[in-house]
């Protein structure tokens, strides 16, 4: 197994990414697994999720007070950084912008770090689309992507989906006007599934809403989800702001 | 709970400088509590809080109260922060001379009025933390307070290097059904 798929396989990266967030990762394997979460949006999501739980154990340490030259300090340099504000035009890729506007998400953990949803996208061509499926009772499950240089699909399952025998997951794409809805493919329950798509399959993007995973008996040929919603999830364009 | 530093952090992403000013009084003396254990050095603690603040400061538009506590997102920068230096500086905690040390402050007999301050979240990890056996819970405490390595660990509380690792493993293994 490649270090790549190591580290896309969910027991391998959710032990690493709590090892981490505990101080328990050391040396060349910290390092090299900050620059895998800077690349990988679901290893920053679970690395955050275990830093923020991690993080309550400053309560039970001592206050200290620190020397009052600290806070003069920081005054300091913020007022001249206020003073002399920057006059370089802001110049974000769109996974910066995206790590810019997940503030103002009010999804969930998941969708707080993957999601964004641009409100110039009207006006500009999208580069990728995402989406965050949730369940009924809005737990992200899986992280869909929509990517213009590659021309695919990648759905990755954060947590694995119990199906039962003879079912099998689809991944489904319903218009934003109705209708009926489009079957991209097959996916898996576990890890991550690559689905490649032509350049009109791009171009529909635009007309597509919200995506579902459903759970559909297998041999079963419908042009349409016929048995159980599992998941659904907004698709939201992004585009490139530079 | 009403978490007051997450209302501050986010009058600090509109610039306000006095709520900035009140968030610093209320938390600087935890996070540099947290710095002087991972460093050991005054001196370089106060660098780690003054770039902690600077970072709050401009990156408090990026915070997300969906994703955990203001607390925990200062702290987490904190940490960051400090290991950063310790990376930078080649710093190893056993090369140092100890100034802070102890896990005194984690101890499972808290005050009882101690216990009525903490967090919903800090009591259920502290819940979690209890399922652990005391050897296991105490090398992941001395890693996340103070940044110790396993060889560290191994040399500081005297025991064969992969039997530290073994406590970590297992100690985590244990930990990650209860945390999720």
């Amino acid at each position: 197994m490649s270090e790549l798929n190591r580290y896309q396989n969910p027991e391998v990266f959710e032990k690493l990414a709590m090892s981490y967030a505990a101080g328990t990762l050391h040396g060349r394997a910290r390092k090299r697994f900050e620059i895998l979460k800077q690349q990988h949006f679901y290893l920053e999501a679970t690395t955050s999720a275990y830093e923020s739980q991690f993080g309550n154990l400053v309560e039970l340490l001592p206050n200290e007070q620190p020397p009052e030259r600290v806070w003069n300090n920081i005054e300091a340099q913020i007022m001249a950084d206020i003073k002399q504000p920057s006059t370089e035009p802001v110049k974000r890729s769109w996974f910066g912008w995206l790590t810019h506007s997940y503030t103002l998400a009010t999804l969930g953990l998941l969708v707080a770090i993957l999601l964004v949803v641009n409100p110039l996208s009207t006006h500009k061509d999208a580069v990728a689309y995402a989406a965050v499926l949730e369940t009924t009772d809005n737990t992200p499950m899986a992280i869909t992507r929509i990517t213009h240089d590659d021309m695919s699909v990648s759905i990755d399952i954060v947590k694995d989906i119990p199906v039962e025998d003879g079912t099998i997951l689809k991944l489904w794409c319903h218009p934003k006007k109705g209708g009926e809805p489009v079957m991209m493919g097959v996916i898996s329950n576990t890890g991550r599934t690559v689905l490649k798509i032509d350049a009109q399959e791009w171009e529909n993007m635009k007309t597509v809403g919200m995506l579902e995973i459903s759970a559909e008996t297998r041999n079963y040929s419908a042009s349409q989800p016929t048995k159980k919603t599992l998941l659904l999830g907004q698709l939201s364009p992004i585009s490139d702001n530079n | 709970m009403e978490d007051n530093f997450a209302k501050l952090l986010q009058r600090c992403a509109k610039q306000d400088q006095q709520a900035f000013k009140q968030l610093y009084q209320e938390v600087s003396p935890k996070l540099y509590s947290l710095a002087l254990r991972l460093l050991q050095k005054p001196e370089l603690a106060e660098d780690v809080l003054q770039e902690s603040f600077i970072k709050i400061w401009q990156k408090a538009d990026t915070y997300n109260p969906q994703k955990g506590k203001a607390i925990t997102w200062m702290a987490t920068v904190t940490r960051n922060k400090s290991l950063d230096k310790l990376r930078s500086l080649k710093l190893k905690s056993s090369e140092t001379e100890i100034q802070y040390e102890g896990l005194d402050f984690a101890s499972d007999d808290l005050e009882p009025e101690h216990q009525e301050d903490l967090s919903q979240e800090m009591k259920k990890l502290r819940e979690c933390l209890k399922q652990l056996q005391p050897s296991q819970r105490e090398c992941i405490l001395l890693s996340y307070y103070y940044g110790h390595t396993h060889q560290e660990l191994s040399e500081k509380l005297n025991k064969p290097l992969g039997t530290v690792k073994a406590w970590i493993r297992r100690g985590l293994e244990t930990l990650k059904p209860c945390l999720s």
